[in-house]
């Protein structure tokens, strides 16, 4: 992947049309859903996602070739938004990206699942949830995470840990948990 | 097994690593009810992650970026928080010395009096410490002058009294007038001075009360 990202790095420096067509296609799925995630508004997201793929382009000389692509550019939308969440006036409403919905409409409780566990990652402080989404929606490791974040491993850990704990808990303030009842434990029907 | 260990597991379980020996772990989970709930919900989490929709960026995005790209639009620049900060102050004690200044320049010249001062400012560029002791001499002087003018036009407010004619078939009956409130005012003048650093509004709202406390206030 390396040495496939150097050679598409290369094009993309001698101003290759075909090769920043390629290189946006191959990340702008990830780094928009970064930008939602993180800033909690799609239209945000659109100009930050532009304003990072400008950066990167710019910047692109300066990327280290024998790391992978990804983390870098991850860490730039990263980087910019945080800078545009600095810069804005909060937002009292909720994420607008919580009205996406699953393709199918199940017969059981997912959807309500999908939902909780959305709005329970919207609550989340931003680095926790920009460490929950890099880790379980992007695939990324703890090392390319801290990377990307620019932070050590063990606080990469340690806020993908606290992230967790949080949605189990609303997941199970929400009812989305089942009670479940071992043979040990006393039945109280047969009083 | 205890809870914390259980609850390393549970993180294992997440970060998607096998557990290779789940005999003691299975074995606290009947015992403790709630780490038995949180590996529940953990298997649910998991479950739903599975279903979380895709978020998609829009169909134009990409053409914008490329587009954008091509023509090597400039980035927005990145204005360090401590600069704009800074900048901010400058902006502040500049804008509150200029006003100052409008409001000096304008008071001095309805008074007509002799004894107005004008501030000074300097036309080359001073440094923030400068600007800072410039702008509150500018406020003092300002206050003053405030106090005085509004304390001025109080004074002519106060209605002088009317003294009532003799009587022709009596005796002149000296009209006593009351005594002029000198400690009146000298206690205005002293709590003007005292305000000096109050607000303008504050000074006048204390003359006229004085005004309205006694009308016979007669000026020596």
């Amino acid at each position: 992947m390396s040495a496939d990202d150097a050679a598409l790095v290369q094009r993309c420096l001698r101003d290759d049309p075909e090769a920043i067509q390629a290189l946006v296609d191959r990340f702008q799925t990830d780094v928009y859903a970064l930008c939602v995630h993180m800033l909690k508004h799609r239209h945000d997201a659109e100009d930050v996602s532009q304003e990072v793929f400008l950066r990167v382009f710019r910047s692109l000389g300066r990327w280290d070739s024998t790391r992978p692509l990804k983390p870098w550019i991850m860490g730039i939308a990263v980087n910019r938004c945080r800078t545009w969440m600095s810069q804005r006036v909060r937002r009292p409403e909720l994420a607008d990206y919580l009205q996406e919905t699953a393709a199918a409409a199940p017969a059981d409780d997912s959807s309500e699942l999908v939902h909780e566990i959305q709005v329970a990652l919207a609550e989340l402080r931003p680095d926790y949830r920009t460490a929950f989404v890099l880790f379980h929606e992007q695939g990324m490791v703890y090392d390319d995470i801290a990377e990307v974040m620019d932070r050590p491993v063990g606080t990469v850990k340690t806020w993908l840990h606290r992230a967790r704990m949080e949605v189990l808990e609303r997941l199970r303030q929400r009812g989305m948990v089942p009670e479940l009842v071992t043979a040990k434990e006393p039945d109280v029907r047969k009083g | 097994m205890n809870c914390t260990e259980s609850l390393e597991l549970l993180q294992t379980r997440l970060d998607g690593m096998p557990i290779r020996d789940r005999a003691p772990l299975d074995a606290h989970l009947i015992e403790c009810a709630e780490c038995r709930s949180l590996h529940a919900a953990a298997g649910r989490l998991t479950e739903g992650l599975g279903l979380l929709p895709r978020i998609k960026p829009p169909v134009h995005l990409r053409s914008v970026i490329v587009q954008k790209v091509l023509r090597k639009d400039p980035v927005l620049p990145t204005r360090q928080p401590w600069l704009r900060r800074e900048a901010l102050y400058v902006a502040a004690m500049a804008a509150s010395l200029m006003f100052a200044l409008f409001l000096g320049y304008g008071w001095s010249g309805r008074s007509g009096k002799g004894d107005s001062k004008v501030v000074v400012v300097r036309q080359e560029p001073a440094s923030l410490t400068q600007s800072v002791s410039e702008a509150s001499t500018a406020m003092v002087s300002l206050g003053r002058r405030t106090a005085a003018e509004t304390v001025g036009q109080t004074k002519m407010l106060v209605p002088e009294p009317i003294p009532t004619p003799p009587q022709a078939d009596s005796d002149p009956v000296e009209v006593a007038l009351a005594p002029p409130m000198i400690s009146l005012r000298e206690a205005q003048e002293s709590m003007t001075v005292g305000l000096n650093p109050v607000t303008t509004s504050a000074r006048r709202a204390f003359n006229l009360f004085v005004r309205d406390m006694n009308p016979v206030a007669v000026e020596q």
